[in-house]
């Protein structure tokens, strides 16, 4: 399931990506980051739940690990594509 | 290339334990091969997909579990990476969150649940299927909601009232028996009667009706009917006579021959237009011998036409120059009181009635009888109005036109429906300082012509002997 793109491949990828207008995120592996004011944030191609309490969620991404702090929050879905995170949002950080 | 990858490896992955474990959840495993035909599983985050997952979570059936145990974010990633779908995943305290899953997978979580070191308990069941379950115990409950919406359905389908509207001369019932024996009766389902069709077998069978309609509304019937005109059936032979005394001012005579012209004066019952017509005179011969003129004899027909006169009126009538009056004063008081046998207790206003006249309006109720027991108990309530007696002066003005005004409404009694007033007059005939008495003539225009029926003789010497009276 893991699929770590190579650093030579890279350059490679993002290029077919660009030339055949594939979607990024599923060519090169990288989450898809949906926030709609501090309510609701939606990640797309997550890697799952490191850790979940209603003060923080922290969901694996292909790039590093995503750190939500709030209030009050609540996994709205989670799907093997796609986790929803409800509740009252204070800030995002992305940690490598 | 990564979602490829996963879907291999979800398909790959499951299907090896599900043959060791779990046959019946296997379905539910393969799902995410199959996203696009199972909606409630496909993971795109427009509010569409959410409704659709929504609707599937209701109609497959869903479990709010209470999950317990130090790392339940391992159990959410395992369920998710073997295609369980979760959701309102919510942390209720430190070592417990809820999250609820599809029904179907339960057998799927436990495992899960075993391997993450978890416990699963089962906290609510929502959706159709456990609705269903439920109702499947209480089958009365289903049953009896069927029978009221059978029974609504029935009632609400049923005729219960069936109006007559429009009609002049036929009786009512005998049209609702007409109607009824085509179909159209209180108590029949509305939809075995085809108004039209009933309409069209009343105008057929009935030959006072010109027009027929049924109309629907809701489960009551109602039937208009427009009536034939029906032309009044001959009287045979006949002649007009007057009704009144008067003097003719004009004629239309449409059948018969006129005995009266314009300008005459006619008595009550004399013949204006006769229904007997002579033969013509026979013709004159000029020179030329002529075949025999074929023998002519008198006509008999009903007299028609109109013959309108003026006809005068008179009346008298006198008015008072002093008159004791009554007039209301305004002031109303009205008591309720409660009368028992023969005691009465006053509810609401004064003892007594505090004028000197009044007019009295009282209104009793009683209990309602119950098997021939009557309680003696009376509801009362009176109304007293105050009445203000004096003596009214007329003026003599006012008098006389009281008493023209009196003459003209004793009149107006006597004028028939059509007549025209073309003259008014009065004359003063009597007046002292008591009463003003006045004489009213009013001369009219009307129809004075009234058919009278007469028997034709039938020797045609009596022709001429009738007809000259």
């Amino acid at each position: 399931m893991g699929f770590v793109v190579p650093r030579e491949m890279k350059s490679l990828e993002y290029f077919l990506a660009h030339f055949l207008e594939l979607p990024k995120e599923l060519v090169m592996g990288l989450p898809r980051i949906t926030v709609l004011g501090d309510i609701q944030m939606i990640v797309e191609n997550h890697r799952g739940i490191i850790e979940y309490t209603t003060e923080r969620v922290r969901i694996g991404t292909g790039i590093g690990e995503l750190r939500v702090t709030g209030t009050g929050l609540a996994l709205r879905t989670i799907f093997p594509e796609e986790i929803a995170v409800d509740g009252k949002i204070r800030s995002i950080d992305l940690v490598e | 290339m990564r979602f490829l990858m996963a879907l291999a490896g979800y398909e790959a992955w499951p299907h090896a334990e599900s043959r060791l474990h779990f046959s019946s959840a296997n379905a539910y495993y393969s799902a995410p091969a199959r996203a696009g035909a199972r909606p409630h599983l496909k993971g795109q985050g427009s509010a569409n997909t959410m409704l659709i997952r929504v609707f599937w979570a209701y109609m497959l059936g869903f479990l709010v579990l209470a999950v317990r145990g130090e790392h339940p974010e391992r159990f959410i990633n395992l369920a998710t990476r073997r295609g369980v779908a979760l959701w309102d995943v919510n942390r209720v305290n430190p070592e417990t969150i809820l999250v609820k899953a599809p029904a179907r997978s339960f057998v799927a979580l436990r495992h899960i649940a075993r391997r993450t070191n978890v416990r699963v308990r089962i906290r609510a069941r929502g959706g159709l299927p456990f609705i269903l379950q439920r109702l499947r115990r209480r089958w009365m409950l289903v049953g009896g909601a069927i029978t009221f919406c059978l029974l609504l359905y029935l009632l609400s389908s049923l005729i219960w009232t069936v109006d007559v509207v429009g009609t002049r001369q036929l009786d009512p019932a005998q049209v609702r028996r007409a109607a009824a024996s085509a179909g159209l009766y209180p108590g029949n389902l509305r939809f075995l009667v085809n108004g039209k069709d009933v309409a069209d077998r009343l105008m057929r069978e009935m030959p006072g009706i010109a027009f027929a309609e049924v109309d629907f509304r809701g489960t009551q019937v109602s039937i208009r009917i427009c009536e034939r005109v029906v032309p009044q059936p001959s009287l045979g032979a006949a002649n007009i006579v007057a009704v009144k005394d008067g003097v003719i001012k004009d004629m239309l005579v449409l059948a018969g021959s006129p005995q009266v012209k314009e300008g005459d004066v006619v008595r009550a019952g004399q013949i204006l237009i006769s229904g007997i017509i002579a033969p013509p005179p026979p013709p004159k011969t000029e020179g030329a011998p002529q075949p025999p003129a074929p023998k002519y004899e008198p006509r008999y027909v009903e007299a028609q036409g109109i013959v309108r006169a003026r006809v005068w009126y008179r009346c008298y009538a006198e008015a008072p120059r002093e008159e004791l009056v009554e007039q209301k004063t305004g002031r109303v008081t009205s008591i309720v009181s409660i009368r028992l046998a023969n005691k009465e207790i006053i509810i609401k206003g004064p003892p007594a009635i505090p004028y000197l006249l009044y007019d009295l309006t009282e209104n009793k109720r009683k209990l309602p009888q119950w098997r021939n027991i009557t309680l003696p108990v009376e509801f009362v309530t009176i109304r007293a109005e105050e009445i203000r007696r004096f003596l009214l002066r007329r003026s003599y003005d006012e008098a006389l036109r009281l008493a023209v005004q009196r003459a003209q409404a004793i009149l107006a009694d006597q004028l028939p429906a059509g007549a025209v007033v073309t003259a008014r007059q009065s004359k003063v005939v009597n007046a002292d300082m008591d009463h003003v008495g006045v004489l009213l003539t009013v001369e009219t225009l009307e129809e004075i012509g009234l058919p009278q029926q007469f028997a034709p003789p039938n020797r045609k010497s009596d022709a001429g002997g009738r007809k000259s009276e």
